[in-house]
């Protein structure tokens, strides 16, 4: 399993859509343990860096460390192994599957066919799987099948595949959308005890979820850096006022 | 009494029918029974793929024609007409009749390309070629599909294009394959010193064994980690490589298995029915296999086998009744088009709903008390 040890560094990442610049000269460090909110309008290049970072996308520029490792442009299940997990804006899991299987997928400490030819039930423990089902409140789920959860919990079992696997780092894009108040509560519930624990970058909108979560929060606009700081600073900051002057601020 | 006891119940009646039935047969139905179980070894290779890795290929044919044609080779070499052509070595009669006039009559030179068929005076070689080409073709096919990242209907149309080109091929190779004949007029196989007749018992016995074995390996297979790895590829590949899993390697690895099963089936084939012919690669013939699935349940490897077991024995029993002998096919068609518009999850979809009935009416007996609450319940719910 992988240790959560390291910290992000993104050193002037960017991407060029045959013309169009998506993310250009993009630098943020993360440090351990931080939870760090990515805010931006809509096409500011938050999901495009995400996406760049975990190996979805090949950055045109630039460079993506995990700690001291280079990562950038490696094959997306290169750059999981290493430790970095993904959650999706439309939440996928493997639909057919039960919940308990999903996590069961997600717990394999190994990765390759042949590793993985023997039976399910050992090298899997049982304590950490409840231990995560606990804290995503799918405990009593475990034998429902995945398509039939409803859109908050199959949000959560994605979330809890991803912290199964215990990453370094953890890599969320909006993981309440679509959630009633309720939900959106008890997602920002779940966020808080995985704090410290990981280092998690979020993309998110609903500023009253990022004021019970953020420790910091980086600003883009227009595939670029526009601000960085705590959340009371990027409320009074001069730079990302002007940026969203007419659509009210951000909150 | 739960699902999995129920499911390894059906599994044990099953392979309990297969080996009991010498008992009630005689030596011709035996024979044909012997091929449909075969052929149910094919929808196991097909459930496999389509069912669990999801991938529709429709050129299952291809391995299974190759797995025939492997051991075929080794068994023209050995009948009598091929060691009665006035040479030390056995030349097949089709390689003479092909051969220029003032050809060297061996089997180095009679023909172009004929020097491949030197090993496969070696049964053992041809045994072992009848398994591995198919893995062969299996995995540069799926190195290279999975590898590019195509998916869904793209691998359809690859395999089928591929199956084709390889029957293409050995039709038109005739001097090596005996084009459109195929291979004819084989020997008897032979194992220690054992010849196999393939109206005997001891050939039921062999077929029926490596079904079991079949039935038994891929049930593990996909019981296995990386069986549920692979459902979970099928159900949705990105989430799967962003979890770490080489999610091609995954399937080549089951799409080779898939190969090698129809390859083990190509060669029982050959040992029951005496010929090799290239209609095995036929894209009708793969797409027969698809629908034995389709009827049995593609979801269960079981329910696929017996699917496939069944609508050939029915096909070959209605198309030779005077009644049906013109529309037996349209029949067929017929009967495909409901299962996939009334039952989607096939005969064992069925199996399945009753099953769950079963369990839950066993339930409900013990604990009527429960029932009554359960019931309450729905006509709150109401």
């Amino acid at each position: 399993m992988i240790e959560a040890k390291c910290d992000l560094y993104i050193d002037g990442l960017g991407v060029n859509f045959s013309g169009f610049q998506a993310v250009s000269n993009f630098s943020m460090v993360v440090a351990h343990g931080e939870m760090r909110v990515l805010l931006g309008a809509n096409g500011a290049g938050k999901t495009t860096l995400m996406d760049m970072i975990c190996g979805k996308t090949q950055s045109t520029e630039g460079k993506v460390y995990l700690g001291e490792q280079n990562i950038t442009n490696k094959p997306p299940h290169i750059i999981a192994r290493l430790g970095i997990g993904r959650k999706f804006q439309i939440p996928s899991v493997f639909k057919e599957l039960t919940v308990l299987q999903n996590l069961s997928v997600a717990a394999m400490k190994k990765v390759s066919v042949f590793a993985n030819l023997g039976s399910l039930n050992r090298q899997i423990h049982k304590d950490r799987l409840e231990e995560v089902m606990q804290l995503t409140n799918l405990n009593d789920k475990a034998d429902q099948i995945a398509g039939n959860l409803s859109h908050g919990e199959t949000q959560w079992l994605e979330l809890a595949m991803l912290i199964i696997r215990n990453p370094a780092v953890i890599l969320l894009d909006e993981p309440t959308a679509g959630m009633t108040a309720d939900e959106t509560l008890k997602t920002s519930r779940i966020m808080n005890d995985l704090k410290g624990r990981h280092t998690i970058i979020v993309v998110e909108h609903d500023m009253a979820f990022v004021r019970e979560i953020a420790d910091k929060i980086t600003v883009m606009h227009q595939g670029k850096f526009l601000a960085e700081g705590r959340i009371s600073e990027i409320e009074n900051n001069q730079a990302v006022k002007d940026a969203y002057l007419g659509s009210g601020g951000i909150a | 009494m739960t699902h999995t006891h129920l499911k390894i119940m059906a599994y044990a009646i099953f392979i309990v029918v297969v080996l009991m039935l010498p008992l009630a047969l005689d030596e011709f139905w035996l024979n044909r029974t012997a091929k449909y179980l075969i052929f149910g070894m094919l929808g196991v290779a097909v459930s496999l793929s389509w069912g669990y890795a999801g991938i529709l290929n429709l050129g299952q044919g291809m391995f299974f024609g190759a797995g025939a044609y492997m051991l075929g080779m080794s068994l023209k070499l050995a009948s009598p007409t091929s060691l009665e052509q006035g040479n030390d070595s056995p030349i097949p009669d089709f390689m003479m009749w092909n051969a220029e006039p003032n050809a060297v009559i061996d089997l180095c030179c009679i023909n172009n390309g004929s020097f491949l068929w030197i090993p496969f005076q070696s049964q053992t070689f041809g045994l072992l070629m009848a398994i591995a080409l198919p893995v062969l073709i299996a995995w540069v096919l799926g190195s290279i599909i999975f590898r590019i990242g195509i998916s869904g209907v793209f691998i359809s149309i690859i395999t089928l294009a591929s199956g084709l080109l390889v029957r293409l091929l050995v039709v038109d190779a005739q001097a090596l394959t005996g084009g459109f004949n195929g291979l004819t007029d084989l020997a008897w196989f032979t194992l220690f010193g054992y010849e196999f007749d393939p109206y005997s018992v001891t050939t039921y016995y062999l077929v029926a064994c490596s079904l079991v074995a079949v039935l038994l390996v891929t049930r593990l297979l996909i019981n296995s980690r990386s069986g549920l790895v692979l459902q979970s590829i099928r159900d949705d590949q990105n989430r799967a490589k962003y979890l770490g899993f080489d999610a091609a390697a995954y399937q080549t690895f089951f799409f080779c298995i898939s190969a090698a099963i129809s390859g083990f089936a190509g060669l029982l084939y050959v040992i029951t029915s005496e010929f090799a012919s290239p209609t095995f690669m036929d894209l009708t013939f793969s797409i027969t296999m698809v629908i034995w699935a389709a009827v049995g349940g593609r979801a269960s490897i079981l329910g696929a086998c017996i699917g496939a077991i069944a609508i050939s024995m029915l096909g070959s029993s209605v198309s030779e009744s005077e009644l049906f002998v013109e529309s037996w096919q349209a029949i067929l068609g017929l009967c495909f088009v409901l299962v996939v518009l009334f039952m989607p999850q096939g005969l064992a979809g069925i199996a399945h709903g009753l099953c769950k009935k079963f369990i839950a009416y066993r339930t409900n007996k013990k604990r009527p008390y429960e029932k009554n609450k359960t019931e309450e319940l729905a006509k709150g719910e109401a």
